[in-house]
């Protein structure tokens, strides 16, 4: 809106007819001028206005008054339900305030009086408004030093920035979310400088956020971020003390400038030297289980240095950060060992000419009932293709852990030229007690070949739900033979081999209890519906029979599921 | 796979069933809550065992407790009709006791499953491994 064509006086005022006129008239007034019109956005300022707001005409015009300008005695914006000045304007009447605060250019609050009064503009179109103001005189400049502006913060308006804390923290379970809204909430409310350092699972510190309040815009200094040197387990320096959980503490630049104790120490006088902050508060981030990391608030452009007073709204503030950071971090966590299990221990699939091949794994939507599913193939040195579906018994990582054991011996097992499914079992079978922490599992595993005009089938079933055979007709089955029992019993049996010739376009499908097991049915009516189901899309391309299956049959999940399905060549 | 290994929460619990509770070579009658119970019988010379309600991790010690007790008969029959819910720690129970009871030279019989119990024992395959009989009467005579 600012126009790049005007200069001088003329940029005082916006292109509407009588602003120019408008303009002149404020010239005369003898404090900081302004007129708005009906939307409220400034169209006429005067010379005085731009020098007290630390901003030009181009920049102060077209812009809405309210948003640009007003602002709480922190600087924060100011909603418009609690603005009078907005409320006078709406009603069209005179109002004033003895103390209010406007934002400067360079970011500063001043400290301003004000009066508003409707403006007819001589032409008499359009109802504008005109707001006078001027710095009380009682304070040089007028620039609220943090001190004052930190007083000016009730209790009513701390108990709300804590309130908005808890809402907006705890409203998101992903730590980097939390993080930046951390930022946004004291940012640039509160300092103009932040750091995070936080303390990572292997115990190191990790220097997350330094961000910068640059008038409205939040900068980032990466420059500054990065791993920090371990916290001293004597040091009394500030932030020392604070990843220790010891206590809080006001900082300056001086208090690093002596001898450094520690790696942390010339981190520290690094930063204030390179972001000029004069004064700081340093508290620890501490949930009820483990000290988190440290928030550190800093002033640089701003004047006034933080006062003991001032830390137990930061550590507060700290405190409530913490359990969110603690609970996004549990969380995290626990979703990682199903990515783990997904993106590490299950492998990639093996490239068998003519054979189509899909393999889905999806933990259980509760991040902490990580099962042991899971599924293999690979090609033997005879050229064929070996399967496996299995289940461990046990929960999250012991389980997952279980089941890369067992996997991977069925590997070493099944690579010895020619021996039939039921032999291999029964090795893993024997191997399991001694040499592995499973105590039970199920699986089917199963061999394809290339045969005759077609493929051939053979497999064992150690205890696990039978794999299911769906033609291309839509003719579905459950290959109930091969049966025999689970693993880890330490019952010495004879396994028994089955085979199935697979005819062409046919898929064969192995999968995991969780996928026919549902809270209210019994098994047998969760297999019906897997049977029916798979018929009916026996006709789509693998991946999408893959996909529409899981979603139509799938139980509203309880349970995860392994998955894999096998599409023969047609013709 | 969790720990319940086809857990059916559809399936009545044994609410309101009564413990039966017997003393016999040494075994508890009843385990905690009088969720399941366990009643000892001498029929044809055979030991049967009549277990009700749930097997799960509490209760399967006393399943295994009671069969590995019995007389030293040559036949012991559990008679699981009225068995209603049953995890993997029961089916771990069974192998025990059916492991325990070949040591002494006996034969295991599991007689008169309900349909969603014989399809989990059918399923993990340990009919492979026990005998299975559709009723007590079928179990003394085979």
């Amino acid at each position: 809106m600012a126009g790049q064509e005007t200069t001088g006086t003329e940029s005082r005022q916006a292109r509407e007819p009588s602003a120019a006129r408008v303009a002149e008239v404020l010239e005369a007034i003898g404090a900081g001028a302004y007129v708005v019109n009906e939307r409220g956005e400034i169209t006429a300022v005067n010379t005085a206005a731009e020098r007290l707001l630390d901003r030009t005409a181009a920049e102060l015009l077209g812009r809405d008054a309210h948003d640009l300008l007003h602002r709480g005695p922190q600087g924060q914006p100011l909603p418009a339900t609690r603005c009078g000045m907005r409320q006078a304007f709406h009603a069209r009447r005179t109002a004033q305030a003895a103390e209010d605060h406007f934002a400067r250019g360079d970011g500063s609050v001043l400290e301003v009086s004000w009066l508003v009064t409707p403006y007819i503009p001589a032409d008499g179109h359009g109802e504008w408004t005109l707001v006078v103001f001027h710095v009380p005189h009682r304070e040089a400049g007028g620039v609220l030093p943090a001190e004052r502006a930190r007083a000016a913060m009730s209790e009513h308006e701390r108990l709300a920035l804590l309130a908005e804390t808890t809402t907006r923290l705890t409203s998101t379970l992903d730590v980097e979310a939390t993080l930046r809204r951390l930022v946004d909430l004291v940012l640039p409310r509160l300092a103009d400088w932040v750091v995070i350092d936080l303390i990572t699972d292997r115990d190191e510190v990790w220097r997350t956020a330094v961000v910068e309040a640059d008038g409205d815009r939040l900068v980032h200094h990466e420059d500054l971020e990065g791993p920090m040197p371990p916290v001293p387990e004597e040091s009394p320096m500030p932030l020392s003390r604070a990843l220790r959980g010891v206590t809080s503490a006001i900082a300056g630049p001086q208090t690093y400038e002596r001898a450094p104790d520690s790696g942390i120490a010339v981190e520290q006088h690094r930063l204030f030297e390179v972001t000029g902050m004069h004064s700081a508060a340093i508290v620890p981030i501490r949930s009820t289980r483990a000290v988190l990391g440290a928030l550190t608030l800093g002033r640089a452009g701003k004047s006034g240095d933080f006062t003991a007073t001032d830390l137990p709204l930061f550590e507060d503030i700290a405190r409530r950060a913490a359990l969110a950071l603690d609970n996004a971090r549990l969380y995290q966590r626990q979703r990682k060992v199903a990515e783990t299990m997904q993106n590490h221990l299950l492998p990639q699939m093996p490239q068998v000419p003519g054979l189509r091949m899909a393999v889905r794994y999806l933990p259980a939507p509760d991040a902490s009932q990580v099962g042991g599913d899971w599924y293999d193939a690979f090609t033997l040195p005879e050229g064929t293709t070996a399967l496996a579906v299995g289940d461990v018994v046990g929960h999250d990582l012991e389980a997952a852990a279980g089941m890369a054991q067992l996997r991977n011996m069925l590997r070493a097992y099944a690579w010895s030229r020619g021996t039939p499914c039921s032999r291999v079992v029964e090795r893993l079978d024997e191997a399991i007690m001694p040499i592995t922490d499973v105590t039970m599992a199920t699986l089917v595993f199963a061999k394809v070949t290339a045969a005759e005009g077609g493929w051939e089938l053979s497999w064992t079933n150690a205890g696990h739900p039978p794999p299911l055979l769906i033609t291309r007709e839509g003719l579905a089955r459950y290959l109930t033979d091969g049966h025999g029992l689970l693993l880890g019993t330490g019952v010495r049996t004879s396994r028994p081999d089955a085979t199935a010739v697979l005819p062409l376009a046919s898929t064969l499908l192995l999968y995991t209890d969780g996928l026919v097991e549902a809270p209210g049915s019994t098994l047998d009516e969760g297999m019906n519906r897997l049977r029916q189901h798979a018929a009916a899309l026996a006709h789509r391309p693998l991946e999408s029979f893959t996909d529409e299956l899981l979603r139509r049959v799938r139980p509203s999940g309880h349970d995860d599921v392994a998955l894999l399905a096998l599409r023969t060549p047609d013709r | 796979m969790r720990a319940p290994l086809f857990h059916f929460p559809g399936v009545p619990y044994g609410v309101g069933t009564t413990a039966v509770e017997e003393n016999v070579a040494g075994f508890e009658g009843r385990a905690e809550e009088h969720r399941l119970s366990v009643a000892h019988s001498r029929t044809d010379g055979a030991d049967v065992l009549t277990v009700t309600g749930e097997i799960d991790r509490d209760s399967a010690p006393l399943l295994l407790r009671a069969a590995a007790a019995g007389s030293g008969a040559e036949r012991t029959v559990l008679d699981f009709g009225g068995v209603t819910f049953m995890d993997s720690s029961g089916i771990n129970a069974l192998i025990a006791a059916h492991r325990t009871v070949g040591e002494r030279g006996g034969r295991l019989f599991l007689a008169a499953l309900r349909p969603e119990i014989a399809r989990i024992i059918e399923i993990v395959g340990l009919d492979t491994v026990i005998l299975c009989r559709d009723s007590v009467g079928d179990a003394l005579k085979s």
